[in-house]
């Protein structure tokens, strides 16, 4: 009876499994698409540039003057909202993360050679990231993590963006190129 | 023997689907794009039609019949096997470097399906139909199990299918499945019981519920394969222009080079 109750589990599993991944997907881009196709923008990350506003909501004069001036119901619930701040801020660097990823899967989608270890890293720092992403959510919700860490995280994913804008900038030229002679053949 | 008037609905309406199923694949031109899944169809055909002779001839319930059957249905498996090679194929050919990572891996996922049959086949040799069952449940669970990491690499690499593929594939998932799950269970009782004769009357009654799931399976799928065949071909999606090997070799271990001390910085916020 185990035995059966088990079977029809992991079946419940596999069927929900597949549905999920036949299911169609609208907002993919179509297969037979150029590098040229992919919007930039929706690969590159986004979210990085309103650090500055959170860096302010997380400013040490502000907390001052929140205990100086406010009572404890009203500080206590304002650094309720600065932790919702930098949550969101922090799911909008994870959706940055993503961004990047997949990135790397779409140079990697479109090239004639791939290389295992590079594929093989590429997954495994996926799913690290968001192990760790995981534990500094709760970290961040007993106020455990401080603005000059955040800023840190957030130049590295700027800086990467930077670099890959024009390189992603040059290959889409490349590839409108490479499109155009083989249409023209 | 003859069949009960249930078993003789099942078999007309069995054999109605796979000639419309076989009609449609030759009025549609499927041989051209996918021949493996129309040689698929064309065996199932066959083997209907040459049913409806060796019932005719010897009878539903017979010696005959029964060995008939079990040799139809190696074959059919063959060539549906032969059908999910095919789709895993078409469906990446056009990514080179995704396919020439992927085969591979689905290469050594048949090895160690087969290799994992061979042994719960040999296992059951001495009841050839215990044996037949195993290895039919073996073949359709190899068959999810590589339909299943297929779609994953092209979830992973946001590869979306073509319509066709994608609905054939729903088919030939729905069918392996049920007959994987409905053949397993079926062989733990044969295992258990049926090598000790006199078999008891609930062991056919258990293979008269496995007999309907299989047979409403294969409905269910060709009624999904007609339905993907329906309407004229689409024209198939041009292929991909690919990038230069240069911007992978370049570009690829900077993004990894980034992502991994993006890990290392956001590892370093949990530290005090």
């Amino acid at each position: 009876m185990t035995d059966i109750v088990l079977g029809l589990l992991a079946l419940l599993v596999v069927a929900l499994l597949l549905v999920s991944l036949l299911r169609p997907r609208r907002e993919r881009s179509r297969p037979g698409q150029s590098l040229c196709d992919f919007p930039v923008e929706d690969l590159l990350p986004r979210n990085l540039q309103y650090f500055a506003q959170v860096r302010r909501a997380l400013s040490a004069e502000d907390a001052q003057y929140l205990h100086d001036r406010a009572s404890r119901p009203v500080a206590r619930r304002a650094l309720g909202v600065r932790r919702a701040v930098v949550r969101g801020f922090l799911a909008g660097l994870l959706e940055d993360f993503q961004r990047l990823e997949r990135l790397g899967r779409a140079i990697a989608a479109l090239s004639p050679v791939i290389s295992r270890k590079q594929e093989f890293e590429r997954l495994w720092l996926g799913v690290r990231f968001r192990l760790v992403y995981a534990v500094v959510q709760f970290y961040l919700a007993f106020g455990l993590v401080s603005v000059p860490q955040l800023e840190a995280l957030t130049n590295q994913v700027g800086s990467l963006a930077r670099r890959l804008h024009e390189a992603m900038a040059a290959l889409s030229a490349a590839s409108a190129a490479a499109q155009n002679s083989h249409v023209s053949v | 023997m003859g069949m009960t008037p249930v078993e003789l609905l099942n078999f007309t309406l069995q054999t109605c689907l796979q000639s419309l199923l076989f009609a449609l694949v030759l009025f549609r031109g499927l041989y051209r794009r996918l021949p493996f899944f129309s040689a698929y169809a064309t065996v199932a055909f066959v083997n209907i039609a040459l049913a409806i002779i060796v019932y005719t001839h010897f009878g539903f319930h017979t010696v005959p019949a029964y060995y008939f059957n079990l040799w139809a249905s190696a074959v059919q498996i063959s060539a549906r096997s032969l059908a999910v090679a095919e789709l895993c194929y078409d469906g990446l050919r056009a990514y080179r470097g995704i396919w020439a990572f992927t085969f591979r891996f689905l290469l050594a996922l048949t090895a160690i399906f087969l290799i994992h049959g061979v042994i719960d086949a040999y296992n059951q040799k001495s009841h050839l139909f215990t044996f037949a069952v195993t290895i039919e449940s073996d073949a359709g669970i190899a068959s999810v199990a590589i339909l299943i990491a297929l779609l994953l690499v092209r979830h992973y690499y946001g590869l979306q299918m073509e319509q066709l593929q994608r609905q054939l594939a729903i088919g030939l998932c729905f069918l392996c499945l049920m007959e994987a799950v409905g053949d397993s269970v079926f062989q733990r009782f044969l295992v258990r019981y049926a090598v000790h004769p006199p078999w008891s009357t609930w062991i056919f009654q258990v293979h008269d519920v496995w007999s309907f799931i299989r047979t409403w399976a294969v409905f269910v799928a060709l009624g999904i394969w007609c339905f993907a065949l329906r309407r004229p071909l689409e024209a198939r999606a041009p292929a991909p222009v690919l990038l230069p090997a240069e911007a992978y070799n370049q570009l690829s271990p900077e993004i990894n080079y980034r992502l991994r001390m993006l890990n290392e910085r956001l590892l370093g916020m949990m530290k005090p």
